[in-house]
């Protein structure tokens, strides 16, 4: 092997003709670039997707289906059949059952349609939720006529020039409520009910009290450190199983769901790196058909070569290192494009940017392979040109 | 001169043909060539235009085949040699000098000169250094970092003969070396030739139009519609 020689060839080759160099260059790292970028959109989508999650914590757990909407009046779970859940269900750390019912809310003579939450003292703190202004309702506001507005209703209070919103009257059910807190915007796509950001919380057992209403919607809960979730999840299943003939309970974990999420989101950097990759072949295709010209081209130098004694494997190593070294190249602009590229899509999303290794040594790795893979077919067929025929060529 | 290098020529053909196919039609170019070259020899082809002698160059340079015919080369059958095998001699046993110099345009002329060391595995700094002391001998020492583009013509055939002679070859093979150079720098690139052959024993074969560069030369082979038509030996 005489790779010295074959480098110094290539690069003297390269570097003389600029154009066609640039071109190649531009095809590759476009290609790279968009292998790069691609993988890691799809990585950090990924983690913004599962950040989500993660605030609400892998332990987070939601059982619904468990009423029956049509009716009012006393539901399929009463509050008071909740406090025998701790003893059905062991590996529950917390629970917060909570109703869900509609009505009209009227605030300074407007009105909107909305959801109203009835919620127990802890139903706050099991959905992790932050306050935006006042306190969040607790234990002690149950049978009182407090509430918490959730973001709509609050902007809608807004809108209509209401900016203290903390001791402001709102009438529910016919019902003078006063507002304690307001909550912040909870992410959209968790586990957690909707109806936090679109509606109002009121304590249950006032709801209770004034509409008579007394079927859980739905339980959030927590389960304790160290259980095997699918197993909790099954054993909770047969108890509700049990209690609600009528309907199948749904029971949804953050860390089932961050698993499906997983899965998916691995599919979709799959795709997109398929997506790059093919834009990588059509770069690559660009260095070989550059290639392949040059060979054309410089059919009377190889022939000169071979009169001087080049042997093929000398006349095939010059050009695959010529194919290798502008894959490398374009390689690296490729990689910083790539990552530029993240960047600033991850800006524009306002999306958390980072890149990790993957996507660059995959950059790297296929563009030494596209290198060697495009180069290998111009440099054979510059290799097997007959000496004469070479020469003759002008 | 020993007995034994005399009976070894260095090149000996025997009823070399060359057809080359045209469509469906067969061109008989080379009909039957004996020919043989001894060690010191200077020897000059000439012939009509068409006639095959690049053809024949070609043939006894290990560049192309012939389609029929013995060819032994210092001794050594040559035909169906490998390509490795065909290069490796081409490398280290002939000088290939062309009418169109053939220098590589990116490489200085030291560098062009370097060139077939460096495919025979020398190092960079050990095959500079003998390129130099090569374009010394041609009088180009000074021009040992231009590129070819920079030199006139027979600048460049000056370099394309110390390329040729860098590797030590058996051989020198010229195709009409003066014949894209005026009559003034054609007679000086032969003067160089006749140098050559006269104190360091190179052996020559030349091809030439130039019945004046032909008569030079101290052995004659006229090629003609296929043939050796006539060889003429001076007696010297
Ligand atoms: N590869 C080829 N295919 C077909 N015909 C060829 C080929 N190579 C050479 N010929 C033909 O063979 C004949 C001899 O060519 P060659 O180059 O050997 O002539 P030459 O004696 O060197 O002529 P000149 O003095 O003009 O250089 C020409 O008619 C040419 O057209
Ligand atoms: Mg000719």
């Amino acid at each position: 092997m005489k790779l010295y020689l074959y480098f110094r060839e290539a690069t003297r080759s390269l570097l003389s003709s600029l154009q066609r160099t640039f071109l190649a260059l531009l095809g590759i790292s476009i290609g790279i670039a968009s292998v790069i970028a691609m993988v890691s959109i799809g990585e950090i989508v990924k983690e913004e997707a599962l950040r989500q999650f993660q605030e609400l914590g892998t332990d987070f757990l939601v059982i619904s289906n468990i009423a029956d909407e049509t009716k009012t009046g006393t539901g399929i779970i009463p509050l008071r059949s909740t406090v025998s859940i701790p003893r059905a269900c062991p590996s529950l750390r917390e629970f917060a059952p909570y109703a869900v019912t509609f009505s009209t809310v009227i605030c300074s003579g407007k009105s909107w349609g909305s959801s109203v939450l009835g919620v127990t003292g802890n139903f706050h703190a099991v959905n992790k939720l932050t306050i935006d202004k006042g306190r969040p309702l607790s234990e002690i506001d149950q049978e009182m006529k407090n509430c918490v507005i959730g973001e709509r209703i609050a902007e809608q209070m807004r809108q209509i020039g209401i900016s203290n919103m903390i001791g402001s009257k709102l009438l529910i059910f016919d019902h003078l409520f006063t507002i304690v807190g307001v909550v912040k915007q909870a992410s959209e796509n968790s586990l957690r009910p909707q109806e936090i950001n679109d509606g109002v919380m009121i304590p249950y057992l006032t709801l209770k009290r004034i509409t008579g209403n007394d079927q859980v919607t739905g339980i959030v809960g927590r389960l304790k450190k160290n259980v095997n979730v699918s197993a909790a999840v099954e054993q909770i299943q047969g108890i509700f199983d049990q209690i609600v003939k009528e309907r199948k309970p749904y029971i949804q974990t953050a860390s089932e769901l961050i698993g499906q999420m997983n899965k998916q989101m691995n599919l979709l950097t799959l795709f997109l790196g398929i997506v790059g990759c093919i834009a990588l072949v059509v770069g690559g295709v660009g260095v070989m058909n550059v290639m392949l010209v040059s060979v054309a081209e410089r059919r009377r130098e190889i022939g000169i070569r071979r009169a001087l004694g080049a042997r093929r494997r000398d006349i095939q190593g010059q050009f695959i290192v010529e194919a290798f070294l502008l894959c490398l190249f374009g390689g690296l602009a490729g990689i910083a494009l790539g990552i530029g590229g993240a960047y600033g899509i991850s800006r524009f999303q306002q999306w958390h940017f980072f890149i990790s290794q993957t996507p660059i040594l995959l950059g790297f790795g296929v563009s030494a392979m596209v290198g060697l893979f495009f180069g290998f077919y111009p440099a054979w067929q510059a290799s097997k040109l007959r000496p004469i025929e070479a020469l003759r060529a002008n | 001169m020993t007995a034994e290098t005399r009976a070894t020529p260095v090149i000996e053909l025997k009823g070399i043909k060359k057809t080359f196919r045209v469509g469906v039609l067969d061109l008989p170019i080379l009909k039957g060539i004996d020919l043989s070259i001894n060690k010191g020899e200077m020897t000059a082809i000439t012939g009509t235009s068409g006639g095959g002698k690049s053809t024949l160059m070609n043939i006894i340079g290990l560049l192309d085949e012939p389609t029929a015919g013995a060819y032994s080369f210092e001794g050594r059958e040559v035909i169906n040699l490998d390509d490795d095998e065909l290069s490796s001699i081409r490398n280290k046993k002939i000088g290939f000098v062309f009418q169109q110099f053939n220098l590589l345009p990116r490489l200085s002329a030291a560098e062009n000169v370097a060139m077939p060391l460096l495919y025979r595995g020398e190092s960079i700094g050990k095959s500079d250094a003998t390129a130099r002391t090569f374009l010394e001998k041609v009088g180009m020492g000074d021009r040992a970092d231009h590129n070819p583009m920079e030199l006139s013509g027979g600048q460049q055939q000056r370099v394309a003969i110390a390329r040729a002679l860098a590797g030590n070859p058996s051989i020198i093979l010229a195709d009409e070396p003066t014949g894209a150079l005026d009559t003034k720098v054609g007679q000086e690139i032969m003067d160089l030739f006749l140098r050559l052959n006269k104190e360091d024993g190179i052996t020559i074969v030349m091809i030439t139009h130039d019945p004046r560069i032909a008569a030079q030369c101290p052995k004659r082979f006229n090629i003609c519609d296929g043939l050796i038509k006539s060889e003429s030996e001076a007696v010297s």
